[in-house]
């Protein structure tokens, strides 16, 4: 059995502190990430944490439709948010306190409603991001459906 | 979208299962920003034929933005500047004891251009370790500390 897989990603220096992302040989348009404006309409790309909580969003949406598929299962549908909170610590500094997952799938079979309930119970086990970030910060994950 | 009430901001993303036959592909919800299509591929395992970057890499983009920004930040307190910055970021993942695979450590290795003499000073002063497993500049990095407690986060600096 496999037991350790291993990605690498790279950042090039655009101007003052946005980036742009060296993803190989990824089919996709440049990307940035963006720390340099503060209004969303002026940013050519995420900042590092809306990075964080697409990955951890994504990587919860895909472990839920993953427990579906394992019984043969296809959602018509799904949509997912996530809120993430920002504090200051003790030294005022800015921490990543929580991140709120709301994840909609569109479920109409009764069948797949069952395993759904079923998959409530365990999904989260299967998302390598959420379950290795969680000793560091809360994450709140609720499903409607 | 961020909001900031005094000492919380928030900042909100979102997700919608692209038309793909695998239902492992999303479309991000980056709100009016000025971003082309981006999309998370959690179907395809080689990077020929992903249309986006996997959740994995995501979090490695960000833990990578977020401390190469905060380096930038602890120069332009001082006036400096970088002339020039390339980061890299490796993310190893294993097998926990039950056997799910688990993030174990991000490897950063970042090489900033600092010409100036003054910059280069500053930059040490950045690099400075404050606490055990912190330098200095590490501290405004609201992604890395956060995500340190769960995950191994190591940094390198060649300059």
């Amino acid at each position: 059995m496999l037991r350790e897989s291993r990605v690498k990603v790279g950042i090039k220096l655009e101007e003052e502190m946005t980036y742009k992302c060296d993803l190989g040989k990824i089919n996709m348009n440049d990307f940035f990430i963006d720390e340099t404006h503060k209004s969303y309409s002026d940013k050519i790309g995420p900042n590092p944490t809306s990075l964080l909580a697409l990955s951890v969003l994504s990587c919860l949406a895909a472990s839920f439709t993953f427990c579906l598929k394992k019984r043969g299962f296809t959602l018509k549908d799904l949509n997912g948010k996530a809120e993430v909170v920002i504090t200051r610590n003790e030294k005022g500094f800015w921490r990543v306190k929580t991140i709120y997952i709301n994840i909609t799938p569109k479920i109409d079979d009764p069948n797949m409603l069952k395993r759904a309930d079923k998959c409530l119970k365990f999904f989260e086990q299967y998302c390598i991001i959420s379950e290795s970030l969680r000793d560091g910060m809360e994450v709140d994950v609720k499903i409607d459906y | 979208m961020v909001i900031v009430i005094s000492n919380e901001m928030k900042t909100k993303v979102g997700i919608k299962l692209d038309e793909y036959e695998s239902q492992m592909i999303f479309k991000c919800d980056l709100g009016i920003m000025k971003v082309k299509d981006c999309y998370i591929d959690e179907e395809h395992h080689k990077e020929v034929d992903m249309l986006g970057p996997n959740p994995s890499r995501m979090l490695a983009l960000g833990v990578l933005g977020c401390l190469s920004a905060s380096f930038i930040f602890c120069l332009k307190k001082r006036n400096f500047k970088v002339d020039d910055l390339n980061s890299e970021a490796e993310v190893t993942i294993a097998r926990n004891e039950k056997g799910f695979w688990r993030v174990k450590k991000i490897d950063v290795n970042i090489t900033p251009i600092i010409k100036d003499q003054d910059a280069l000073k500053r930059a040490q002063q950045c690099l400075k370790q404050v606490k055990d497993d912190a330098s200095f500049f590490e501290q405004y990095c609201i992604v890395t500390q956060a995500v340190r407690t769960g995950i191994e986060v190591n940094v390198n600096f060649d300059f």
